[in-house]
């Protein structure tokens, strides 16, 4: 891959888990990886993958649900070196419960982290991302439903739709689209008991956990050239789970 | 179609179109807990928050009729799914669409049956009447998709 078309890259969500694994992946690619995140940990998270060289990977913390937030992002990225050439739409919580149990802030909070900040900052770096830029968000296999998800599953199933609908309008100036993780190694999963967790692992067809690096390295590819005639897709990164018992 | 025989006397019809169309065949003005059919077809929200509104207002009356064990169907555009028109009004279709069959999965345990019917550019009323009925009165089909129209096949439309 040439140098040429490699830049800045935002990812939200990224102090750990799959965030910090795709700053590291497109880091590792040579590009410009500009961590996001509401935790302060962000930083020592982005010092981490810089190896300690100054500006490899910058961190800035910021509400991405907020206008205020979004603008902290904006500054940080006009302050980077390197063109803004993919934005990475990661930052995603989860409120569990039972839709009987489920509260309306449960509701709501999902509702802004996930989806709402994904598509306020697609429109927002969408004139910086023009001509050879790229959108992904982080969707999930949820989005096709799940017990105890109904905020997560809408909030999810909604970023699919933003995909499409963005992927039409910024064709083929920006390429948008998706990529839906199943059961991915992360600090999340590993609080879930282990014999719940053996009971999902038993239902994928590669009998395993997917990890950070392998969403990651999804990520980097929908980013790049390889995938210049790619829009507007969900890539599904789950071992087979799509198809499994 | 062969007319469906409307399986309640009562439901929470959001949609004035539909509830119209509804009322004809005998169903009146209802409570979510009586049964729930939300049209948001049409609703083209002009910003996040009115889509956050929407997609609250849906949650709400979901859990009301899914807390009474009463059966969930959303009215969604087709072309919305596919991303044709605004991205706002394709998050609220394909959110929706995640949110059924969300409450599907979870009411299968209870007998609770959540459904869609998406409609087309043709937007044809009397068959969309004929789908939600029929969809509420089966409580075995939880979590389908009936397309009105076909919009869904082929390849889409310019």
């Amino acid at each position: 891959m040439s140098v040429e078309g490699k830049g800045t890259v935002v990812v939200t969500g990224a102090a750990r888990g799959i965030g910090a694994a795709i700053a590291g992946c497109f880091l590792a690619d040579g590009w410009s990886p500009l961590l996001v995140d509401l935790s302060p940990e962000v930083e020592a998270t982005a010092a981490r993958l810089g190896h300690g060289r100054a500006g490899a990977a910058r961190a800035c913390v910021a509400d991405v649900t907020s206008a205020e937030g979004r603008n902290q992002l904006c500054e940080a990225v006009r302050a980077g070196e390197a063109p803004l050439r993919a934005l990475v739409n990661n930052a995603g919580i989860t409120r569990d419960s039972l839709l009987r149990k489920m509260s309306e802030e449960q509701m709501r909070a999902v509702l802004r982290v996930n989806l709402g900040a994904a598509y306020e900052l697609s429109l927002r770096f969408a004139e910086q991302l023009e001509g050879q830029g790229a959108i992904v968000s982080l969707s999930s296999k949820s989005a096709s439903g799940n017990v105890g998800q109904y905020n997560y599953a809408v909030s999810k199933a909604g970023l699919l739709g933003l995909t499409r609908s963005l992927a039409i309008a910024f064709a083929p100036r920006i390429r948008v689209n998706a990529l839906a993780p199943a059961f991915i190694a992360t600090e999340m999963t590993d609080a879930i008991p282990a014999e719940l967790r053996e009971k999902f692992i038993s239902r994928i067809p590669f009998a395993r956990a997917g990890t950070p690096n392998e969403v990651a390295a999804a990520a980097l590819w929908l980013s790049g050239p390889e995938a210049s005639y790619v829009t507007g897709q969900t890539l599904a990164v789950c071992g087979g789970r799509s198809f499994g018992a | 179609m062969t007319e469906v025989a409307a399986p309640t006397r009562r439901l929470c019809v959001r949609g004035a179109a539909l509830a119209a169309a509804l009322q004809e065949r005998g169903i009146t003005d209802g409570e979510p807990e009586h049964g729930l059919v939300l049209d948001l077809h049409d609703a083209d929200p002009g910003s996040w928050p009115q889509l956050e509104e929407l997609l609250v207002d849906a949650y709400a009356l979901s859990k009301r009729a899914f807390v009474a064990g009463a059966p969930v169907v959303y009215v969604l555009d087709e072309a919305s799914l596919y991303g044709h028109r605004s991205a706002l009004r394709a998050m609220l279709a394909t959110g929706l669409l995640g949110g059924v069959r969300s409450l599907a999965a979870e009411g299968v345990r209870h007998g609770l049956a959540a459904n869609a019917v998406t409609l087309d550019d043709r937007g044809q009323l009397a068959l969309t009447v004929e789908a939600v009925l029929w969809l509420l009165s089966q409580p075995g089909a939880s979590g389908q998709v009936h397309h009105c129209g076909s919009a869904h096949v082929g390849r889409p439309a310019a």
